[in-house]
Formats: C-alpha cells, sequence, structure tokens
C-alpha cells in the first residue's frame, strides 16, 4: 500500500551522521543496532548538524535497548518511546524500517521518524499531512476546477466509444490508457496543482485519476467487460448455484476464521458498488482483512498462511451470489493501471483468481460429491 | 525509459514462498520479517502477504514476499501465484523426504513456465532437527547445482540462516536485473519481455508519461 516513503540514504540527517559520526555508524553495524532517522519533512529549517547524534543511535543491551548517551528505548505500537517511566517522556511515530547492509554485509535497521525526538512540539507529522484518496468525493474536491477538464475528455472518449464498441478488449485497454495520459497531462500542466501532489501519500498521481476517470467511464466499460464475459460469468454461476450445500469445513476453513464470514460477506457486498478498478481491489483487500483477522492479537503462531487465505476466500466465492465475477476480475485485471503487479493488492486480486480457477475446475463439486455419495446431484 | 545505471533507483522484487504445508515456511517468513523490534505486530494479510525493505550497500530493495497456497488440492493454481516473480523460495524439510521430492517438482514447473529469469533458492529447513534428517546436505546441495539453483541451510526456530538466506537472493536478483537492464539497452529498447522484468523506479518524482511505451499488458 501506499505509505510514506523517502530515500534514507539521501536524507540530511543521515547523510549528516555519516559525514560527521563514522564512530557511530559503525558501531550500530557492528552491533546490529537501530539508527533513528527523522523524515527529511521535519528536517527543515533545523540545523541536522547541531542534533545530538547520540540520541538516534540505538544499541541492543541486556534486556532491550538503549540509546548510545544512554537512555532506555522501547518500541511499541509504531511508536518509538525514549527515557524511563510511565508514561514515557517521549514518544515518537515510526514512518517505516529499512534494513541497511553496510560493504561488509553488517546489518543495522533505519527507523525512519516523524519528527527529531528532542523536538518537544508534535506537530502534525508527514502521516497526518498526507492524504489518501480513496473516495469518489475526495478526488473530485481535490482536483477543484480541474474536474472540469477532466470531465470534457471523459465526454470525448465517451463519444468516441459508441463507434468503437465492437472492437476487442485489447483496443479498449488501450483506449482508456490513452484517457488516463491525457488526463494526467491535463492536470500537471498547472504547476500549483503539480505542488499540492507533493503533499499526497499516493504520490503516484494515477491513483486520483483512476478514481475518477473510471467513474466517469465505468458504465461503458464496465458493461463492455460483461458483454464479453457473459458466458464465462453464466457458466461459472452455473457451478456455484450447484454449491449450496457447501459448509465452510468442506472446503477446509480454519474454526477460528470462521466467525469472520459474516463480516467478510458484508464487505464483500459492496463489490459491485464500486466504480473504479481500484476501488474495487481495496474492496477485495479488506475483504481479505475481515475474513483472516484475529482475536487477539499475537497471531504469530497463528499465522494466516495463503492456504487459510484462499479456504475462506473459496467459501465466500460460493455463499456470495455475486453474478459477475468474471467481468470483475477481467475489469481489474485488465483497467487498473498504475497498480504494479507485485503489491499487496495484487496477491489480493491473485488470490481471488486462484479462488475462481478453482472452483471453475470443479474441485469443490468433486469435494460434495464425496461427502454425500448417495445425494442425487451427486456425480461420479 | 531506461534507467540510468547507479545514483538513485531501486528494486522492486516479488519473491513466491513454495513447500509443503508442515515445513515451517510461514514460520521462516515471519522471522524474517517480523523482528524484534515490532513487537509481533504483523501487519496486513499476515504471513500470506509481506514486505520488506532493504539497503544493499545503498542501492534500495522493495521485497515483496508472496505465500502460496502449498496443498495439495491447489497444485494447479501455482502460475496465478508465480507468475511475474523474480526470485521462489523452495522449502523442504531435511526430516522429510517427500518434501523435498514436492520441491523438485516445484523446480521443474518453474523452470518450464519461467525459464531461467527466476533466481531460485532450495532451503532444507529445520536444521535444528539434524539427528531426524532424511535428506542429506551433499544430494540436496549438488541437485541445487545441477538445476541452477542455490542451497541453504535454515532454522526457523532457531532464527539460523534466515537473514543470509534473503540477502544472497537479494544479490542474486540484483545482478539478474542488471543484466537485463543492459541487454535492453543493447537491443534498442525493445522490451520484450514485457512485465515481467523487474521494475526499476526512480526516487525522484516521475515526469509525466508522454508516450504510449508505458505497457500495461
Amino acid at each position: 500500500m501506499a505509505v510514506y516513503d523517502e530515500n534514507i540514504a539521501k536524507n540530511p540527517f543521515f547523510v549528516a551522521l555519516e559525514k560527521l559520526r563514522p564512530d557511530l555508524c559503525e558501531r550500530v553495524a557492528r552491533l546490529h543496532g537501530i539508527v533513528l532517522v527523522p523524515c527529511c519533512g521535519s528536517l527543515e529549517g533545523s540545523m541536522v548538524s547541531q542534533l545530538h547524534f547520540d540520541s538516534y543511535v540505538v544499541q541492543p543491551v541486556e534486556d532491550g535497548y538503549q540509546t548510545a548517551d544512554g537512555k532506555e528505548v522501547r518500541i511499541l505500537d509504531r511508536q518509538v518511546l525514549l527515557g524511563s517511566g510511565l508514561p514515557p517522556p517521549v514518544s515518537v511515530p515510526i514512518l517505516f524500517e529499512e534494513t541497511f547492509y553496510n560493504a561488509k554485509e553488517e546489518s543495522y535497521s533505519i527507523l525512519c521518524i516523524s519528527r527529531p525526538v528532542d523536538a518537544a512540539e508534535p506537530g502534525p507529522g508527514p502521516e497526518a499531512a498526507r492524504r489518501h484518496l480513496r473516495s469518489l468525493e475526495e478526488v473530485k474536491e481535490f482536483l477543484g476546477r480541474h474536474s472540469h477538464k477532466l470531465d470534457k475528455l471523459i465526454g470525448n472518449f465517451c463519444h468516441a466509444f459508441k463507434e468503437h464498441d465492437r472492437k476487442g478488449l485489447r483496443h479498449h485497454i488501450d483506449s482508456v490508457h490513452g484517457l488516463y495520459t491525457r488526463c494526467l497531462q491535463c492536470v500537471l500542466r498547472d504547476c500549483f496543482f503539480f505542488s499540492r501532489l507533493g503533499g499526497l501519500a499516493d504520490a503516484r498521481p494515477p491513483c486520483f485519476r483512476q478514481v475518477y476517470v473510471h467513474h466517469g467511464i465505468h458504465s461503458l466499460i464496465f458493461n463492455l467487460v460483461g458483454t464479453l464475459e457473459a458466458s464465462q460469468d453464466a457458466a461459472f454461476n452455473k457451478i456455484t448455484r450447484s454449491l449450496h450445500e457447501l459448509q465452510h469445513k468442506d472446503v477446509g476453513v480454519k474454526a477460528h476464521l470462521s466467525i469472520n464470514l459474516s463480516a467478510a460477506k458484508r464487505e464483500l457486498s459492496q463489490l459491485n458498488q464500486q466504480t473504479s478498478p481500484l476501488l474495487k481491489l481495496l474492496c477485495l483487500r479488506k475483504v481479505a482483512l475481515t475474513a483472516t483477522r484475529t482475536p487477539s492479537r499475537a497471531v504469530s503462531m497463528e499465522a494466516v498462511c495463503a492456504d487459510d487465505l484462499l479456504s475462506v476466500i473459496l467459501y465466500l466465492l460460493v455463499k456470495m451470489e455475486i453474478p459477475n465475477w468474471m467481468a470483475n476480475l477481467s475489469y481489474m485485471r485488465n483497467f487498473c493501471f498504475s497498480q504494479s503487479s507485485k503489491d499487496e493488492l495484487s496477491y489480493c486480486l491473485s488470490t481471488f483468481e486462484a479462488a475462481v480457477e478453482y472452483i471453475k475446475l470443479g474441485k469443490l463439486q468433486h469435494v460434495l460429491a464425496v461427502r454425500s455419495p448417495a445425494h442425487p446431484t451427486a456425480r461420479s | 525509459m531506461a534507467a540510468a545505471g547507479g545514483g538513485g533507483k531501486s528494486f522492486s522484487f516479488k519473491v513466491v514462498l513454495l513447500g509443503e504445508g508442515c515445513v515451517g515456511k510461514t514460520s521462516m517468513v515471519l522471522r524474517y520479517c517480523e523482528n524484534k523490534f515490532n513487537d509481533k505486530h504483523i501487519t496486513t494479510l499476515q504471513a500470506s502477504f509481506l514486505t520488506k525493505k532493504l539497503n544493499i550497500t545503498g542501492k534500495r530493495v522493495n521485497l515483496a514476499i508472496w505465500d502460496t497456497a502449498g496443498q495439495e488440492r491447489f497444485h494447479a493454481l501455482g502460475p496465478i501465484y508465480y507468475r511475474d516473480s523474480n526470485g521462489a523460495v523452495l522449502v523442504y524439510d531435511i526430516t522429510d523426504e517427500d518434501s523435498f521430492q514436492k520441491v523438485k517438482n516445484w523446480v521443474k514447473e518453474l523452470r518450464k513456465m519461467l525459464g531461467n529469469d527466476i533466481c531460485l533458492c532450495i532451503v532444507g529447513n529445520k536444521i535444528d532437527l539434524d539427528k531426524d534428517r532424511n535428506v542429506s546436505t551433499e544430494e540436496a546441495e549438488s541437485y541445487a547445482a545441477s538445476v541452477g539453483a542455490k542451497h541453504y541451510r535454515t532454522s526457523a526456530k532457531l532464527n539460523s540462516g534466515i537473514e543470509e538466506l534473503f540477502l544472497d537472493l537479494c544479490k542474486r536478483m540484483m545482478e539478474a536485473a542488471q543484466v537485463e537492464e543492459r541487454s535492453k539497452g543493447n537491443g534498442g529498447g525493445q522490451s520484450a519481455s514485457g512485465r515481467r522484468g523487474v521494475q526499476i523506479v526512480d526516487d525522484e518524482p516521475q515526469a509525466p508519461p508522454t508516450g504510449g511505451c508505458c505497457s500495461s499488458g
């Protein structure tokens, strides 16, 4: 997911630390310790060379960690807690972690934190200032007057679409991609707009573009995909209908996950209300997260692996009666241009695709047939 | 958009985790991604999708580790998980001969489907149970060498060998990515391999794409 990121090697604090205190850098690597690095946005206007570097270098001690100048350090709930006592005198949010390897292959951790530890005021950190644009309304507000220009481009596209609606999927993928590019160029021509983009957590412009553009062309494109996939959907629905007797233990849903099923169903019921492929993917992610929630936070022993997740998704697919799975999957796979094929949303999509494939292969019908061989609908 | 060598680029790699259910692949990857500082707070999809940021002598690597459904009944779904991956970690249990055979089957399949583009790691886990060993290290190592893979020995229980395994894999994937970059440069920018390649992302804000070169395949 898009979360805060920066290149630590270019962070002014880290650069100064490496230059001015090679002794500390060498020691932290040797001891596999931690360096706390204030994010670059929080350093504006401060003299990094005057920060007290020893408070930022953390090394393991007998039963925990302490800074090079002897303060106790704990890490809890994505916060660095500095100093002893309850509540601890200083707590700073962690933005991300990165493992560094030096030339000797000694490793140490970087924790990028939202502000310098000796800055007293916990002003709005970048994570508060940065926004995620995840709903149509937010995107509209963000686009402001640009939305009219985009509307015009989208209008032209819709007009042209009617003349080409008999062309194949490939043609439409390319033409939607072209529309994306034009919309991006249109908004980026405006310098003011570009500067606002800097404040976005999803600094990649495609995110808002996707949500907005796809809202405009959703009915055309999704209908087209629906038509192309209609026979596949019909065949798939025929299979799932024959599986209505299936119980969660038949698909191998773990007992401790079965309590999440109804909440996960509620999330999944939102799928066809989402218009853009990105919003649909976010819906699938929410389903997966809901379905694999474990009651206690100590999950590492009962970790949810791919088999567990897939079993739950299989059950949901059979029980949910979403009539257009093929159309939805094709829409998400083919029209979500900004998505990397390696990120978490892609993992969720692959899990759903795997579940659909499994059902299409007839494996669950086989399970039912084995379970009740005397049943009239059972096939051998 | 061939990225110039060196400097501020970062690699983005997908690694799939393959192996039978009981070989300990989940605890292995949890060991790697959970860490002592993070009070067992496993994020998001927990053990099935994990990410890790690395910086190896100045080069940034974003690693996405995909667990794959390992139960026999899900075998046919493998390609959905391992497409587009840059590396595969194939785990067997050193006390379980059968799990080693399964790894061999996966290797065959991966080589057939993805060719030599994917970096393979064959991992003998549970070396803390050496007295019950049923797969000899020599056999596993010579098998790995014969299929162009590397062999590693780990113990998720003792947290041994795991960090080294992933560091080594990352270095191999970086090398492979750079070779691919260079050959692309020589081939006049024709990206024949399409989206299978690694993404090399510049850290600087991207200029708006101007042409149709970013095919989305």
